[in-house]
């Protein structure tokens, strides 16, 4: 699965949350980060269509400015998804994913119905919600950061697995599809890591968990089917 | 000491020892996994005793 992050941030260089997003990136592969130029008057529209036939999940990144994204990914959406492109004979985005990464300074409490922002970060973004439907895409949950510089250590450090799942874990919405993920990722590191011998040992351990949660898994469908009967 | 508290003493070990801070980040992470099989493991085993134990099929 290759993923295409599209980040809109006019004040990008100055941003902490950014700089930590795109570092928890590094050694992640299939990934293209591209930020939205805010100086430039227009954007080349065959070179972005392109860019998003070549990827698989499709992430919007942005500070939320005034409940929205800001204006240079507006300017992005109305001139390169255009109607042909989305919804006319190509059909260009149909089955991809659309997912939003969106960071705010206000913190979550605020973010509920009868809070001081009122409304879900869910209804907020909508119009996303909306796009990806009519683009015949599959939306995924948004990925929220609230209040980046308030957060502890090791909540950031949680904070760059978690986004780490949602840019690079096709199955990142189940635990079954995390396990796999865990399971791969320390394969990964056993190749150059001196403590080769303990890693393998944990990864033996983990699948040996996974497997028998699986057993346990099948094993209640099939008394929880005889109870049907 | 069984193996999965061995597992979660070397998660704990590595989540504070390794070199690379995203690597710190990776370990921690797969202890809140590890702890969270645990858990599933413990409640699905206990539904399963739970239904089978089911009087009225008896």
């Amino acid at each position: 699965m290759k993923t295409l992050i599209i980040v809109a941030h006019p004040k990008l260089i100055e941003s902490g949350t950014q700089k930590f997003l795109k570092t928890s990136l590094t050694k992640m592969e299939d990934v293209t980060w591209h930020v939205l130029d805010v100086t430039q008057p227009h954007f080349d529209v065959a070179a972005e269509q392109a860019l998003l036939q070549k990827h698989d999940r499709i992430i919007f990144q942005f500070p939320l400015y005034w409940y929205s994204a800001p204006a240079v990914l507006k300017q992005w959406e109305d001139e390169v998804l255009n109607r042909n492109f989305v919804y006319g004979t190509q059909r260009a985005l149909a089955k991809k994913e659309l997912g939003i990464v969106v960071s705010t300074g206000d913190p979550q409490r605020g973010f509920v119905a009868g809070g001081d922002e009122q409304f879900t970060l869910s209804e907020l973004l909508r119009p996303y919600q909306a796009l990806a439907n009519k683009a015949g895409m599959t939306y995924l949950p948004p990925f929220s950061i609230f209040q980046f510089a308030y957060l502890t250590e090791t909540a950031k450090q949680r904070l760059v697995i978690d986004y780490q799942q949602y840019i690079t874990n096709a199955e990142f919405q189940n635990f079954h599809g995390r396990e796999l993920w865990f399971e791969d990722q320390l394969k990964q590191k056993l190749a150059d890591s001196p403590d080769s011998q303990k890693l393998t040992q944990i990864l033996t351990a983990i699948q040996d968990n996974r497997e028998d949660l699986e057993e346990l898994g099948w094993t209640l469908s099939m008394i929880k089917d005889d109870e049907d009967e | 000491m069984d193996t999965n508290e061995w597992v979660e003493a070397q998660l704990k070990e590595l989540s504070k020892m390794s070199k690379q801070y995203e690597d710190r980040a990776f370990y921690l992470a797969l202890l809140d996994l590890v702890e969270e099989q645990q858990k599933r493991l413990i409640q699905s085993q206990g539904e399963v005793d739970g239904r089978t134990w089911n009087p009225s099929k008896w």
